[in-house]
């Protein structure tokens, strides 16, 4: 089997074909077991039927290499049975049988296997930098990347960096996060106290709010559109916290560094700790972002925004992560500024623009 | 062929993206387009970077044509927005330090 055209698929083609399929046979799975209801309906007593895509445990890349010339393999995407007899039934099944975005599908039969013993298990499935939990906990004093949230209140955000006003390194410092992070969307008053970590005490508020960046919703005959998802807040006492320091990202280089597709970026979160991931795109236009719930969407249109995709399948951010301050992973350099996500995509708004908005610099 | 579902850009091959691009990702238009952004391509050309619903065929006719020969990247669009919240410390079985 060829690629599309006739030509041979390349790895990068076979690459590029890998994720996308492996996406659509999620989705595939979950068709095959989980029947319509209309199917359920004139089937209510049979069982579903039986789908070798159910059976179904490993993908990859590999060579269709027997005959051929070993100088120009035919890359193919290969997919893993457990069933010997799934192999045969494999030509049967419509989204197996067709060659992905051009590139042709094997199917193999491959029992299961133990890669690891189980303390290698452990070990692999450990995060490699920075647990959560240290994120959330009481740090003195404070660095960039831990938890924050209003005193005495219920939910909690990331403290992004701090920041300084004025070219002088004695003018104010504050502490540069999200508006659904410090200001609660609109909501909260000028001069409500953030404390560090989630907390009741006033004796560990660490800022106060001191300026947003109004989110714009849609109203009758407006259809406004936002750039930035963010605030500051006045640190209220500068001997409690550390400038140039991000908790467990060695590297911070508190220097802005515009963000570019390709580019290999890092955060510090209190929710998922230290992540890694690839700048997809920016200047993303007309991106809706739901502030509400999904039962109660409240939906606000940005524009300028940057997605990220995390490194090894695995989500970039989660909630409690917005306000962190996504890095540059090589130069240690702010790109960018969390505020939204789903289960395979953060989206940021630009943090040059959300400085330059409240006249500041990271420090 | 249908959208990709995540792209994977590659390192740009120059550094900053072509300005006329740039004006590109504010004039295009077609009903099937929800964003509009900049990326490149696994090679590294600075592409044009579209989303569509997950059933539209791509590529597009007239997005190609108003691409003024940039490389065209298709993203299906997410099934729903992504959610700007934070988190609840309570939903994990916290209490706020100084209440017990």
């Amino acid at each position: 089997m060829r690629a599309e055209g006739g030509t041979v698929a390349t790895f990068g083609d076979a690459l590029a074909a890998l994720e996308d399929f492996r996406a659509n046979l999620v989705e595939a799975q979950i068709d095959a077991t989980i029947p319509a209801p209309h199917a359920m309906a004139f089937r209510a007593a049979a069982a579903a039927p039986r789908s070798v895509l159910r059976n179904v445990h490993a993908t990859g890349i590999g060579v269709r290499g027997e005959g051929r010339d070993p100088r120009s393999p035919d890359f193919v995407i290969k997919v893993y049975v457990f069933d010997e007899a799934d192999v045969d039934q494999a030509t049967a099944e419509p989204f197996l049988a067709r060659p992905h975005q051009g590139v042709e599908i094997d199917v193999e039969h491959l029992p299961i296997q133990i890669a690891f013993a189980k303390k290698m298990a452990r070990k692999t499935a450990r995060p490699r930098v920075g647990n959560p939990a240290q994120h959330q906990a009481h740090i003195r004093p404070v660095p960039a990347g831990v938890e924050i949230g209003p005193l005495g209140g219920q939910f909690v955000g990331t403290l992004g960096c701090f920041v300084r006003r004025g070219p002088s390194d004695s003018g104010p410092l504050f502490v540069l996060s999200n508006n659904h992070v410090l200001a609660d969307v609109n909501r909260f008053p000028l001069g409500t106290q953030h404390t560090q970590p989630f907390s009741a005490d006033p004796s560990d508020v660490i800022a106060a709010l001191t300026d947003f960046e109004p989110i714009r919703f849609p109203a009758p005959g407006s259809q406004p559109r936002n750039v930035i998802d963010a605030a500051i807040a006045r640190v209220t006492d500068p001997s409690q916290i550390v400038l140039k320091r991000m908790l467990n990202i060695p590297n911070y280089t508190p220097q802005l560094l515009a963000p570019r597709p390709g580019m290999r970026v890092t955060k510090a979160g209190r929710t998922t700790g230290v992540t890694t991931g690839t700048i997809r795109a920016i200047r993303v236009r007309g991106v809706q972002v739901n502030y509400g719930t999904r039962q109660q969407p409240v939906i606000a249109t940005f524009d300028n925004a940057i997605t990220i995709t995390g490194s090894g399948g695995r989500p970039f951010s989660n909630p409690g992560d917005s306000g962190s301050v996504i890095l540059d992973q090589s130069s240690g350099r702010p790109v960018a500024l969390l505020f939204a996500g789903d289960e395979t995509t953060t989206t940021a708004c630009d943090v040059a623009a959300a400085c330059a908005r409240f006249n500041v610099r990271p420090v | 062929m249908k959208p990709l579902r995540r792209h994977r850009p590659g390192t740009p091959k120059e550094p900053d993206p072509p300005e006329r691009l740039l004006k590109l990702t504010e004039a295009i238009a077609d009903p099937a387009i929800v964003r509009s952004g900049v990326t490149t391509t696994s090679d590294g050309r600075w592409a044009l970077y579209v989303t569509v619903p997950a059933d539209v065929d791509v590529p597009v006719a007239s997005v190609e044509r108003q691409a003024e020969g940039f490389p065209v990247v298709y993203e299906a669009e997410p099934k729903e927005p992504p959610r700007a919240g934070p988190a609840y410390p309570a939903d994990e079985g916290r209490t706020p330090r100084g209440r017990k």
